[in-house]
């Protein structure tokens, strides 16, 4: 047990990292009534290629499948069920599963030990029967309809699954309706078994409890657990190139802007720099590039060639054989190729400067102490930061003040365009 | 919640202390009556006001200056009921975390955003003006995507009484071509001068704050008007059905019932407590559309107290339609026929009072919190807090009663 001292910020969290595995972050505000819990596994849609716990070959389970067990997770087999004891305290209680992660959440100023303890037995008691598997299946296919609906959740999809050749983001989180349909108990529970172990999963709380008594809290609560020892993951180690699967793809929907994405694959290896250090950089770099300090984004605005500002992201795959880094940049243009030209000339032109760096390194710095400054932030900061290296240390936030501009200039030297993919999402007729 | 008064001679400022943050916010509202065709002109005002001013011309500079200013969240936000309320707010850190000067720095550019709008011998920016004219086409085009927002919008058009809630706040396109880039500028000051002023203040602010915020608001003049609070509405003479077809793979449906006759106890405590009954997060709707019956991922009800009006909603396959019609309704006979169970209503109370509880931990809540109390004359959270609890079961079913179908809106998906 240590506290992770946040000078920048004026703030500490007390870690401890628990016999069974389990990181466990937590934040004490006692000015605050709300106190919060993130329950997440390492488990995401992704994860669909692995040897289940106890057996020896690979398995391949229909995609989808992380999300179908998040919703399993709130079938108990007594009663209460989990909506009606947190309704109980006026608690809200939800799950959200991402490509990577599946993550548990309650907030909420009331009975705040009691719904901690019982987030944690609620995740760590599965109660997978035949007819509460069916059940869920029309709940998920209208949820599956719902997304099918967002045109920008499937454009987003499509630029992902066009960067990969090996890695699975051809598969939907929420799986295609006939995965829904496929799902079985014995699947399910073999996923459960094989990545819900406290080893593959983190704990964050903030709250206005005496994080010490939280601490202890859980320590009782997962000592009268029986976990199994020597808990090994075989996850299905990818092959991924450097390569993208496909470069250009067009799709014909019914929506009234056109949307292009352009994407960049770069392996992580190549730049000589740590993965959270890369992606700050990226941040700033695309800030620089594209964002609103730009005159490139106003610019292009004036001529008509894009709608609205350019929007961007950056986002890191662990789970391949090597690490990869993608960029992801989003417009609205009805004129792609030049607008696909004109970013590419402005991307490689090497033309940034020092005082906008600084600007976006101070405001980077500034954005910790806004994060601090509710529970749901403090909540943000955690999981995010964790999601980087699967830990949180004093130089979570150190790393962004020893950002320097020569080194931005060093690293940024190995940015290229020669890895990148393009969707264009237009009408239909 | 207690708060201060500061009367100058032509606006009130309202202040709230509290160390609890790192921010300080400040909102500064104006009051004035609307022509429902100004909405869209409004909107526009908004958004061309938070892009540029006469200080950063441009898009580039003003998010510069925003950066320098370590990014203090500056909006515009349009709300249109018997009057309507410009407000203008600003959340920025303390100073205390920034550097010394910084509070003073980031109100008057605050202040230059309202009194200092882009304009070129005085009338508003050309290219500016463009730039956020095709940024709304845009949007209006995204909007006509999206079959939440179609659905929302189009049924709650169709309510029989014309009360604020009709309204599409978000403008029209036929609207936006009809904006005269020449009018803006003489419209906007002819507004600002006709506006009751109010100056809301949370979070740690100090006397330097406050003779900042007066030194940029010399120029405003007073003007009052008195308020409407509640709208009600009339009995429903036919109930509206509406079928909307569209190339979505889900349907949505909406309920709109209209209350007649509410009470100030039932508007303010009763209301809440009855749609936290019937579609709350896990309520009747949740129970019975959700789980028993797997018709949809989302069935809630949602309520506006100022316009007396109460609807559910769902997301659904087309063919359960008339099932989950069915059951929808069927979940608010429960309640007028008083299967309301001890621990439901137990339950829904514990969930507002901790939904207030939560208000005191959001700088934004509070804020809010003093502008319904000044201005609308609304409860304070504390009200809330103490008052949920004294809600009856008969006083919901007796509610419940009062509630009227008006429209039955299908959004009917047809991929």
């Amino acid at each position: 047990m240590k506290y992770i001292n946040l000078d920048l910020v004026d703030e500490k969290i007390l870690y401890d990292k628990l016999d069974n595995g389990l990181d466990v972050y937590i934040v004490r505000k006692k000015d605050f009534n709300s106190n919060y819990a993130s329950f997440v596994s390492k488990f995401g849609g992704l994860d669909i290629e692995f040897i289940p716990i106890g057996e020896k070959d690979y398995v391949k389970m229909p995609s989808g499948i992380a999300h179908f067990l998040e919703h399993k997770l709130f079938e108990q087999e007594n009663d209460p069920k989990v909506h009606d004891f947190y309704k109980q305290s006026g608690t809200y209680v939800n799950a959200m599963t991402g490509y990577k992660r599946t993550k548990y959440i309650i907030s909420g100023p009331k009975n705040f030990k009691k719904n901690l303890e019982f987030l944690l037995d609620f995740v760590e008691s599965p109660y997978f029967t035949d007819q509460n598997i069916e059940k869920e299946k029309g709940i998920i296919i209208e949820e599956a309809k719902m997304c099918l609906d967002d045109k920008s959740r499937l454009f987003y999809q499509t630029v992902l699954k066009n960067l990969y050749n090996e890695v699975p983001y051809d598969k939907k989180i929420i799986g295609d309706i006939d995965d829904i349909k496929s799902m079985t108990k014995e699947d399910i529970y073999k996923c459960y078994n094989s990545f819900y172990h406290p080893s593959n999963m983190a704990l964050f709380v903030v709250t206005n409890e005496d994080e010490n008594d939280i601490l202890e809290l859980v320590k009782n609560n997962q000592s009268k657990k029986e976990f199994k020892k020597d808990f090994n993951i075989v996850r299905k180690i990818y092959n991924e190139d450097i390569n993208v699967r496909k470069e250009y793809e067009e799709l014909l929907e019914d929506v009234k802007e056109t949307r292009v994405g352009y994407s960049l694959k770069f392996r992580l290896k190549d730049f000589d720099v740590t993965r959270k250090e890369l992606i700050y950089y990226l941040y700033i770099f695309l800030g620089m590039k594209l964002g609103n300090l730009s005159t490139f984004n106003l610019s292009l605005k004036e001529q008509g060639l894009i709608k609205n500002d350019i929007g961007y992201s950056v986002d890191n795959l662990i789970n391949g054989t090597d690490e990869f880094i993608t960029v992801h940049i989003y417009s609205l243009t009805d004129n792609t190729n030049e607008y696909i030209k004109l970013l590419e000339d402005n991307l490689i032109d090497n033309n940034y400067n020092k005082e906008d760096f600084e600007l976006y390194r101070k405001n980077m710095i500034s954005d910790f102490n806004y994060d601090f400054n509710s529970v749901n932030g403090i909540m943000s900061f955690l999981v995010g930061e964790y999601s980087y290296e699967d830990k949180i240390d004093e130089e979570s936030i150190e790393k962004v003040k020893k950002l320097n501009y020569d080194r931005f200039i060093e690293v940024m030297k190995h940015f290229n365009l020669n890895n990148k993919s393009i969707v264009v999402m237009k009408n239909k007729k | 919640m207690n708060y201060e008064v500061i009367n100058e001679k032509n606006y009130d400022i309202y202040l709230y202390k509290t160390d609890k943050f790192k921010t300080i916010s400040i909102s500064t509202v104006f009051i004035n009556d609307y022509n429902k065709d100004e909405i869209t002109k409004e909107k526009f005002l908004s958004e061309y006001l938070i892009n540029s001013n006469n200080i950063a011309k441009d898009e580039v500079s003003m998010s510069k200056k925003y950066m320098e200013l370590y990014e203090p969240s500056l909006s515009i936000n349009d709300y249109f009921l018997d009057k309507h309320h410009k407000v203008y707010t600003a959340v920025f850190l303390n100073e205390k975390y920034t550097e010394k000067g910084y509070d003073k720095k980031t109100i008057d550019f605050y202040y230059n955003i309202i009194f200092n709008p882009n304009v070129d011998n005085g009338i508003f920016n050309e290219n500016n003006f463009n730039l956020i004219k095709s940024k709304f086409i845009s949007w209006y085009k995204l909007d006509e995507e999206d079959s939440r927002s179609i659905a929302y919008f189009n049924s709650l058009a169709n309510i029989s009484d014309d009360i604020p809630l009709r309204i599409d706040y978000r403008g029209n396109l036929e609207d936006l071509m009809k904006i005269k880039r020449e009018e803006l500028n003489k419209y906007y000051f002819d507004k600002i001068n006709n506006s009751k002023v109010s100056v809301f203040v949370i979070g740690n602010y100090d006397d330097n704050i406050i003779k900042c915020i007066k030194d940029n608001l010399k120029t405003v003049k007073r003007n009052d008007y008195k308020l409407n609070k509640f709208f009600d509405v009339t009995s429903v003479k036919n109930v509206k059905n509406i079928v909307e077809e569209k190339d979505f793979n889900q349907s949505i449906i909406y309920l709109i019932y209209k209350i007649i006759g509410m009470t100030d106890r039932e508007r303010t405590l009763v209301l809440p407590v009855l749609n936290n009954i019937l579609g709350g997060d896990s309520a009747k709707l949740f129970n019975n559309v959700r789980e028993k019956n797997s018709l949809a991922y989302y069935s809630y009800s949602s309520f506006s107290s100022v316009n007396s009006i109460l609807y559910m909603y769902a997301g659904i396959s087309k063919e359960n339609y008339e099932k989950a019609s069915f059951l929808m309704k069927e979940q608010l006979e429960e309640i007028k026929n008083g299967n309301i169970k001890d621990e439901e209503l137990e339950n829904a109370i514990n969930s507002l009072e901790s939904s207030v509880l939560t208000c005191f931990d959001s700088i934004g809540s509070l804020s809010n919190n003093l502008k319904g109390r000044v201005l609308l004359d609304l409860p304070s959270l504390e009200y809330y807090q103490n008052e949920y609890k004294t809600v009856t079961k008969e006083e919901v079913i007796n509610l419940s009663h009062k509630l009227e179908l008006d429209v039955e809106y299908l959004l009917k998906g047809v991929k």
